[in-house]
């Protein structure tokens, strides 16, 4: 009897925390950040704490837009690609139209925010017309739009012109715009997700999507749309970027899609669909930008940064199983009783 | 709670052949086992003896917990409460098959691409730790096979096979572990008429061997056709049972029922001449063809046929989900191609046969569950485009006017019970203002209240100038339920009944064997 008013009460505790798993997120940074803060000096300086918001912002902008991917059962491995590629053209384009001042900036604004999108609905189109899996499409246009980018780049370095660099160091009212822009992306996000059909049919797909369609509702318009979505949040990531780093660089993006769909899991959106948080995702990304950044400024080995990234996904998967505690336990006892039994009976 | 009958089952024990002693230890015996899920009890202090050499049926409808029954008696589940004896030994947390016990689960655990004898041994082939001996396989399979009379090429891969013959090789399967115990999990429900007799015999065969078997269906006949006992279970009371022989069938049905079986006709009104629904020349090979109807305004039209009839893939080409050749025509207008967004707008709304694949979000709640199909007419937008203000309240309406029992309309769906979930889905489309209705089978697997429920709701609908076309293998609930009946043999329409005359026998007799077509006046 003891053990099932235990039971109950552990379910509940964790039925309670996964509701608001946010709110464990959030509890996270705090302990880290004070962990971190006590470790390392340097991690509460002024210009550490900007790099992470900077950071985190181009992790959380991308993270919101997978939120949307995941949460209808899909993946967008290709984000990173997008990021880059998108990059190399539109500075390319304005290189090119030898403008410059406000009008690059702008037009590069533009062009990679619109190519973002298009790209996204590459993904979006090939996934739901050609109908191959998300994950396969995703790798394959991953590879496709990184070669495309470098072949075009041709391996090289590009500078963008200065006015192009405002949305990665320009201050607003003395805010930092890449914290600004993730909090308007989070907000918007948040909006469509609990606000619109949009939002409450990606849910509903990615419960089930043979209910979705069997219920009238247009499938295949929302899973077409949540890659746009995607490309788009990857492609105005790339410009806080670009802005931050002050050259468009091979390197850029390479890895991402890992971070961003960590945080977006970490976050408390299923990767099998039908339940999403678009502010765990911003959390979520916060979080593991500050892990990096923390191991960083204590020199830990490069190594570790994967290792511990990799724990932390896992760790947020086996919250979702509350039932992963209450398996472990029954594992334990099966083995135990089963022998002693098998032995007693088998005459 | 009704215990009608409690010491039947101990007191059989000694008929079935055995000495009466005062020591004398049933091969297997439960206790007072409960099980729940979540705060539902699916089974509630239930007894079972099994003697060497007997067959007890377990009876009950579709959700009195029959299978969480079986899965507590092969171990897959712990009883909450209560204890299960081999030979007198207590066991728990045990792995059936090493105490002799197998179960043929409803659901068939081969693997299609596999060859039959690999198939019967898969759980543990013959050879050495590293290697197979196939030669061995073979003969152990063979030898299994033989048991029960199966005479099947051990090289086929067990796709190419029958149901019926899929069901030997699984039982041939269980028979290499179940040394004590066989139980068997509605083994009949997708057999054929001459498969089954052999099955039986093949039990009977079982029998005479010394195995305790479980037979667990929700068809009376079967029952008395096989079992010496019986165990009744209703939402997952032990309610009863006893040696077959001194159980009438009709205690027997109302033992199952929980009261006197009364089908009486719904008020079910009379159908207006507008016509909602008209399909010409459907055809869909090799599933239908030819398929020509009309469904009026306050109609509820009937689909009645067999297994493989093609009734599902008929009413899923209506609504879009398959491709069909021929016409179709929606309240007076020619629908070219008919996909599920477009017939919703058009006010035709389906209900799905499999409503957890098909039908449900599982882990969504209640609420958005009711709202899915028609959140455009159940809220009200505070700027154009956003805001769901007064979906709530609409939905727990919605929920009140079909009495859906919930804990909460933001729960997730799925911790309702299977009745609850089709109401839930019927209200999805009341929610749409659905002028036009399709439903595959909207009582199966529900409970008998429940169950009881939809047909009135169903009724009410045609009633309130609905047109429903309706599918399903339960002839009862059609001849209660429906203006007209259809009746689909082989892809083709081969008779039509209006309601008065409706006569069960015709109507199998229609379904079932090879007749002539014939047309109603209707």
């Amino acid at each position: 009897m003891a053990m099932v008013e235990r039971k109950n009460f552990l379910q509940s505790i964790l039925n309670s925390i996964r509701g608001a798993r946010w709110l464990i997120v959030l509890g996270g940074i705090f302990l880290l950040g004070l962990a971190f803060s006590l470790l390392s000096p340097g991690f509460l300086q002024f210009r550490n704490l900007q790099n992470i918001i900077v950071q985190a912002s181009v992790t959380g902008i991308m993270a919101v837009g997978m939120t949307f991917v995941i949460m209808t059962a899909g993946i967008d491995i290709s984000v990173g690609g997008i990021l880059y590629l998108t990059l190399v053209l539109a500075t390319g384009l304005a290189l090119k139209m030898e403008t410059g001042g406000i009008v690059a900036g702008t037009i590069i604004y533009l062009i990679a925010i619109l190519l973002g999108t298009i790209l996204g609905l590459v993904n979006g189109l090939l996934i739901n017309f050609v109908g191959i899996n998300p994950l396969v499409v995703t790798l394959a246009t991953l590879s496709v739009y990184r070669g495309l980018a470098i072949h075009i780049n041709k391996a090289g370095i590009t500078i963008p012109p200065e006015s192009a660099r405002f949305l990665g160091i320009g201050k607003i009212l003395g805010v930092p715009v890449p914290l600004l822009l993730a909090i308007l992306v989070t907000f918007i996000g948040a909006l469509i997700l609990s606000q619109t059909r949009f939002g409450r049919y990606a849910l509903a797909i990615g419960a089930s999507s043979t209910s979705a369609y069997q219920s009238g509702l247009p499938v295949r318009p929302v899973l077409i749309a949540v890659y746009a979505i995607a490309g788009l949040c990857a492609g105005l990531a790339g410009l806080i970027l670009m802005g931050r780093v002050g050259a468009v660089q091979t390197d850029m993006g390479i890895g991402i899609e890992f971070t961003v769909i960590t945080a977006v899991v970490l976050g408390g959106t299923l990767l099998s669909g039908g339940r999403a948080s678009i502010l765990g995702s911003l959390l979520g990304a916060i979080l593991l930008v500050m892990i990096d950044n923390g191991l960083n400024l204590m020199h830990a080995s490069a190594f570790i940064y994967d290792i511990v990234r990799g724990s932390v996904l896992i760790g947020a998967v086996l919250i979702d199983r509350a039932s992963a505690l209450e398996l472990f336990r029954n594992w334990f006892s099966l083995r135990n009783l089963t022998v002693s039994n098998h032995r007693k009976i088998s005459t | 709670m009704e215990r009608v009958v409690t010491e039947t089952t101990v007191q059989r024990a000694s008929k079935q052949g055995q000495p009466k002693t005062s020591e004398h230890v049933p091969l297997l015996r439960a206790r007072g086992l409960v099980k729940a899920f979540s705060g539902t009890v699916a089974v509630s202090n239930v007894d079972i003896d099994v003697e060497r050499g007997q067959v007890v049926a377990v009876v009950g409808e579709n959700g009195a917990g029959k299978t969480t029954l079986k899965n507590l008696l092969v171990g897959i589940l712990e009883p909450d409460k209560g204890f299960i004896e081999l030979k007198g030994q207590r066991i728990s947390h045990f792995h059936a098959a090493d105490l002799g016990i197998a179960a043929v689960h409803q659901e068939f655990s081969l693997f299609p691409s596999l060859s039959v004898a690999e198939n019967v041994c898969i759980t543990d082939l013959p050879g050495r730790r590293w290697s197979v001996n196939w030669k061995k396989t073979k003969e152990v399979a063979k030898h299994y096979l033989d048991m029960i009379g199966a005479d099947l090429d051990l090289d086929t891969p067990v796709e190419g096979l029958s149901t019926g013959e899929q069901q030997l090789v699984e039982i041939a399967k269980a028979l290499r572990q179940a040394t004590r115990i066989l139980i068997l999990d509605e083994p009949t429900t997708s057999l054929s008429e001459p498969e089954r007799e052999r099955l039986f015999q093949v039990i009977q065969r079982l029998r005479e061997m010394g195995l305790g078997i479980i037979y667990i269906s929700h068809f009376i006949d079967e029952v008395y056709e096989i079992a010496d006992t019986a165990v009744v279970l209703r939402d997952g009371h032990h309610v009863g049972g006893g040696p077959v022989a001194h159980l009438p069938k009709a205690k027997l049905e109302e033992l199952m029922v929980g009261r006197p079986i009364t089908e009486l006709k719904k008020e079910i009104g009379t159908p207006s001449d507008a016509v909602m629904l008209r399909v010409e020349g459907f055809t869909s090979e090799p599933f239908f063809r030819n398929i020509s109807f009309e469904l009026h305004q306050g109609e509820i039209l009937a689909l009645f046929g067999l297994m493989g009839a093609g009734r599902t893939e008929l009413v899923e080409s209506i609504y879009g989900l398959r491709k069909a050749k021929g016409r179709l025509w929606v309240k007076g207008q020619e629908i070219a191609k008919p996909t599920p967004p477009t017939m919703r707008q058009l006010g035709v709304g389906f209900v799905p046969e499999d409503r957890r694949r098909n039908g449900l979000f599982a882990i969504r709640s209640l609420k958005e569950n009711l709202t899915a199909a028609a959140i455009d007419l159940l809220v009200d937008r505070v700027i154009p485009g956003f805001g769901f203000r007064n979906e709530k309240k609409r939905a727990k309406e919605i929920a009140k006017k079909l009495s859906i029992v919930h804990a909460g309309i933001e729960r997730p769906i799925r911790y309702l019970s299977g009745g609850n979930q089709q109401k839930a889905l019927l209200g999805r489309w009341l929610a749409t203002e659905a002028k036009v209705l399709i439903l595959d089978e909207p009582t199966r697997g529900v409970d008998i209240g429940a169950k009881d429920e939809i047909h009135s709701l169903i009724a009410q609908l045609a009633r309130s100038g609905s047109a429903v076309l309706m599918v399903s293998s339960e002839l009862p609930e059609l001849l209660m339920l429906a203006h007209r009946i259809i009746v689909l043999r082989k892809g083709m329409i081969v008779a039509e009944f209006t309601q008065d005359e409706f006569d069960p026998k015709e109507i199998i007799r229609y379904a079932a064997s090879e007749q002539e077509t014939r047309h109603g006046n209707g």
